[in-house]
């Protein structure tokens, strides 16, 4: 858990275990798929402001609730993401005729 | 689902989650290494929302009393694909493809709409005076996520 701990030290995986488990569960096991992928997030949480990060994960919540609430301040983003699925699938026919 | 309670509602929903969020991980603080980050990120996987890293949490098959955390990256870092974020020489690209060159350039003012509405949407939830800076600085985070995450033929 020490070595998990140190490979994104920013985080404190433990911590995120912590808040993620049942809490009477008394053991945990962590699986981490790409190790190098957790450093290279602790470099760039490393130079990474406070107030970015804390933009950012209100920006997650804002990308997966957008779709569940009905209210003019998400609006934009409901837009952008409709314009876009269009010009995805736009793309899929334009190479379909290649 | 109760469409007129949803509609009642509003923004409401939205804003206490974000609330939870300045209260788990407050601008305010000295060091990130207290652990307040992973306590955040494990609350929000619970909502279903992914930040920095997957996770998925499940009975070990062996023994039902441990519980086993998969941390991997992210499918989707906010745009739709890794791509979205390079930054890539379109003129060299044009001589090449000319198909490509419509896709690149797509790319490049997708960000800046992106970038447009997140400042438009956070701003309404949670205003703050250095909006376009910040929303700026998320992008920029954004891409090096994306930069650091492995290719889809590679996961």
């Amino acid at each position: 858990m020490k070595d998990a701990n140190a490979l994104t030290p920013q985080i404190k995986l433990t911590k995120m275990i912590d808040s993620l488990a049942p809490s009477d569960v008394k053991t945990k096991r962590l699986i981490i798929f790409s190790p190098s992928f957790m450093q290279n997030l602790s470099t760039i949480l490393d130079h990474t402001s406070r107030e970015t990060i804390q933009t950012y994960l209100i920006w997650k919540v804002i990308q997966t609730y957008a779709s569940a609430v009905e209210a003019e301040e998400t609006k934009p983003y409901m837009r952008f993401r409709n314009e876009l699925q269009g010009k995805v699938s736009s793309f899929l026919r334009i190479l379909a005729c290649f | 689902m109760d469409r007129d309670k949803i509609k009642k509602d509003g923004v409401k929903p939205l804003l206490e989650i974000i609330k939870q969020i300045t209260d788990m991980f407050p601008v305010n603080k000295r060091h990130t290494d207290e652990g307040d980050l992973g306590y955040t990120i494990g609350y929000l996987a619970k909502l279903g929302v992914t930040a920095f890293v997957s996770l998925g949490a499940s009975a070990d098959d062996k023994d039902p009393d441990v519980v086993v955390v998969q941390v991997t990256t992210p499918d989707s870092i906010g745009l739709p694909a890794k791509d979205y974020y390079e930054d890539t020489n379109i003129v060299y690209v044009f001589l090449e493809f000319a198909i490509d060159c419509y896709i690149l350039e797509t790319y490049r003012s997708c960000r800046k709409k992106y970038e447009e509405t997140l400042v438009q949407v956070v701003n309404a939830t949670h205003p703050s005076n250095a909006i376009r800076n910040i929303a700026h600085n998320v992008v920029e985070l954004e891409k090096k996520l994306a930069s650091a995450s492995p290719d889809a033929e590679d996961k």
